[in-house]
């Protein structure tokens, strides 16, 4: 494909992207109060839209969303009601342009032919017969006449609303004029809204130009006139000027729009993937530098030349570090942008199925690495559609229960020390413990008493290939199970646990590394080998002695306060040697159920590290989540603590798992 | 097997193994460097004497003589590894590949080249691509992307290595 059609594409999914956001926004605040200028909003991004995919001659695009910006003119002058249906029916058409856009390369198109005939069906269906309320007598004629039909509409919806139409009269000098007029508007924004900007040169001294802004606002004049250093006419008075109206967000946030597009670029991680790699490159280089210059000192004492040098290198160490913090810091993404995602999945979904769900959203602010973000929707959009399928229950049944008949899921992110939690809670039926226990005993994964707790249920859960219809379900046609959400996590050092009770509701909790760039990690030594331990996998290190460790079925145990560790050596794991001291040190890894302890010889403390694959070769070989490189030149194997556990989970089964 | 020899290439970079000389194709060289720490990665065959950091990226390295039947590479000053771009499933693979020493670069015409005989060497004939001859010595011409395909090093992976999920599911 082109790479002209590759920017294409980037440039529609982005607008599509900011478009469901904005229907998401009009929904949300339906009920309280839209916002004009979300509407416009809408309106411009499939103008936009039709602009760049004509450019491309993509005509079943064009045509789409012509329609669709014909739909939201309509919208915005008053002509059609936004309500439910509208709204919905713009997700839906959302989702169609999503897909056109999707077949560009395929080369098959689909035709939008029966698409636009049924936007414009919709379109008619819904046209209120006349306009809003008329602002009949009550305004200037000349000043009616000059407004276009938009600007009408909003004047009559700002009346309707019973806010004060005022007339700000001012004068700029032409060569400053953009910018006073840009301040004036903004500062009318914070007032109310701003509904026409006329030019007008009557009365105006030469090298100069006047303009009449006509805004509605709630404000009372005096107040106006105070805040407000240019002449005010009022045109229309205010019916609730007794109350001071709260300043309306609007204005602000339409400025921050327009400039997050003019600021940012589009980057592929790859190439910061690779910025960081030089960084690391400089780190060697500079390594090399600052030992030169140590060997200087030997050899010529402390010249000024030599501390020059020394100098010098500690500049160079310290920008490489702000740079390294700065790259990392490029790949950082607010979690909203995944969160904002989910939302649009979950509205819809709940709409398929028919249960309606109240969906609160906190911490989106909550920054993490681009890549884990990308790689967590999928894990969390399976873990959201089991809480609206099995969680939540239908209405009825909620009714029946006490429960308040909406079901609410509640997703939270935030950050806790090195990592991301990220929370999915439902108020649903919780976790069906009794379905799991005869599920899993069918299985053969459990015994008939062995206890369920928790930890328990979730191992039972997350075990590939346990799916009971009524506890768990596939995403249907991905075929993505329980088992891939923990593994997906897991390969990047994070990991889930799951709260349930009954008819209270049941809780996820993703926990994910911030960044996967730089880990803390921890050395320890197995025999002549090195191997390291990602800090974010281990809670505690413990000395046992080897007279310590008893054996119950074969298992090695460890008793820490009262306890039961079970203990894994890493040598017989790997098949090396280690050595045959009595006493080992004890990496405790994983939690609850999973929580063992790793036997290595010795212990060397922490490192940094950067995580870099094994490659295609050694694809097939579990046990190593990749290799990093610490001090000079030399590659540390870094241990795959999940795979580890699981490992030492089914030989501890002793073969009833399969 | 394939053709013989390649008219359009000409140039060899001759290693030694052992008491042999071997050649391959200098277009799938990379760079030569000096033998660095390598480390061992636990559960692969002994021929995959384990990774090397290569200005950022991991690189497996092998080590020929194993692979060939040969006794382990010992260090010596004068071993190298050769990095070398190789064939691979949807693209290209970088791997190094231990000798005992790096000869030279050399021109064969392709009459200099001959087929493989059907006896008398340790390795498979598969992973020559013919023997071409200078100074009366002979000198094996390996086709590396045969010998470090994918299939051949998972294959040795499997029956050497015993990934563990395969030994649980025994």
């Amino acid at each position: 494909m082109k790479s002209s059609k590759k920017e294409f594409i980037a440039e529609a999914e982005e607008l599509l992207e900011e478009s469901q956001r904005l229907v998401l926004e009009i929904q949300d605040t339906l009920a309280t109060g839209l916002n004009p200028d979300t509407i416009n909003a809408l309106f411009r991004s499939m103008h936009t839209l039709k602009g760049v995919s004509g450019l491309f001659g993509l005509q079943g695009i064009t045509n789409l969303s012509h329609a669709l910006e014909t739909l939201m003119d309509d919208v915005r002058l008053g002509k059609i009601e936004i309500n439910r249906s509208v709204i919905s029916f713009l997700f839906k058409n959302i989702d169609i342009l999503k897909n056109l856009v999707d077949e560009i390369g395929g080369g098959s198109e689909t035709d939008s032919g029966p698409y636009i005939k049924d936007i414009q069906a919709f379109r008619e269906s819904l046209k209120s017969a006349g306009g809003d309320a008329t602002a009949g007598g009550m305004i200037d004629e000349a000043i009616m006449k000059v407004l276009s039909e938009y600007e009408e509409h909003r004047l009559k919806a700002n009346m309707k609303e019973g806010k004060g139409i005022y007339l700000a009269k001012a004068v700029f000098s032409l060569d400053v004029f953009d910018k006073a007029l840009e301040e004036l508007t903004k500062k009318i924004k914070t007032k109310g809204e701003v509904i026409s900007t006329l030019p007008t040169s009557s009365n105006v001294p030469d090298g100069s130009i006047g303009f009449n802004l006509m805004f509605g606002s709630r404000t009372p004049p005096e107040e106006l006139k105070a805040d407000i250093p240019y002449e005010i006419e009022a045109l229309v008075k205010s019916k609730t000027e007794v109350q001071a109206a709260p300043p309306l967000p609007p204005a602000q946030k339409q400025d921050t729009h327009l400039k997050s597009t003019t600021t940012t670029v589009r980057v592929d991680i790859e190439k910061l993937d690779r910025i960081l790699n030089t960084v690391g490159e400089l780190a060697l280089a500079k390594g090399a530098v600052k030992r030169i210059g140590t060997e200087l000192v030997d050899q010529y004492g402390h010249t000024s030349l030599v501390y020059d040098v020394h100098k010098i290198t500690q500049t160079l160490e310290r920008r490489l570090a702000e740079l390294q913090d700065q790259v990392l810091e490029i790949r950082m993404v607010p979690i909203g942008q995944i969160f904002s995602r989910l939302a649009q999945v979950i509205r819809r979904y709940s709409r398929d199925v028919d249960k309606h769900i109240d969906l609160v959203i906190y911490g989106e602010e909550t920054e993490l690495d681009k890549y884990i973000a990308e790689e967590i929707i999928d894990p969390l959009m399976h873990l959201v559609r089991n809480s609206i399928d099995h969680g939540i229950e239908p209405a009825e049944e909620r009714k029946r229960k006490g429960k308040k008949e909406e079901g609410t899921v509640i997703i939270k992110a935030y950050q806790k020390g090195n990592h991301v939690v990220v929370e999915l809670r439902d108020d649903g039926a919780g976790i069906n413990v009794e379905k799991v226990r005869k599920k899993a005993l069918e299985k053969g994964l459990i015994d008939k008493d062995t206890e369920l707790d928790a930890g328990k249920i979730m191992d039972i859960i997350f075990t590939p290939g346990f799916s009971t219809k009524d506890v768990v379900s596939e995403v249907s046609g991905r075929g993505v199970g329980m088992d891939v959400v923990r593994e997906k996590l897991s390969a990047f050092g994070g990991f889930v646990e799951v709260e349930t009770a009954k008819d209270v509701g049941t809780t996820f909790m993703l926990t994910l590394p911030i960044t996967l760039a730089i880990i803390k990690a921890l050395i320890v030594r197995v025999g002549h080998e090195r191997f390291s331990v990602p800090l974010t996998s281990m809670s505690e290190t413990l000395i046992i002695d080897h007279r310590d460790i008893q054996t119950i079925e074969w298992k090695e145990v460890y008793y820490l306060r009262g306890e039961m560790l079970p203990l894994v050596r890493i040598s017989s794991f790997l098949g090396i040697d280690s050595d045959t001291a009595g006493r080992s040190f004890a990496v405790v890894v994983g939690y609850g159920e999973r929580r063992v302890g790793l036997l290595v010889d010795e212990l060397f403390g922490q490192h940094e590290i950067v995580i870099k694959s094994l490659g295609e070769y050694f694809k097939r070989l579990r046990g190593f989540a990749g290799a990093a490189e610490i001090g000079k030149h030399e590659v540390i194997l870094v241990l795959d603590i999940e795979a580890l556990i699981d490992e030492s989970m089914v030989r501890q089964k002793g073969g009833t798992h399969v | 097997m394939g053709a013989i020899c390649r008219e359009e290439t000409t140039q060899y970079l001759t290693f030694r193994l052992d008491e042999e000389i071997f050649a391959i194709d200098i277009s799938q060289v990379r760079e030569v460097l000096d033998l660095t720490t390598v480390t061992r990665i636990p559960r692969t065959p002994d021929f995959m004497r384990g990774v090397i950091n290569l200005r950022g990226n991991v690189v497996p390295v092998v080590d020929m003589r194993l692979k060939f039947g040969m006794p382990m590479t010992e260090k010596t000053v004068n071993t190298c590894i050769i990095i070398v771009e190789i064939a691979a499933e949807g693209g290209s693979a970088v791997l190094g590949a231990l000798a005992d020493s790096v000869q030279e670069v050399i021109d064969l015409e392709s009459e200099q080249i001959e087929s493989v005989p059907k006896f008398g060497t340790a390795l498979e004939v598969e992973c020559i691509k013919g023997m071409g001859k200078r100074d009366g010595r002979f000198i094996m011409i390996l086709d590396i992307d045969r010998i470090f395909s994918d299939g051949e090093i998972a294959s040795t992976l499997n029956a050497g290595g015993r990934p563990f999920q395969e030994e649980m599911a025994a």
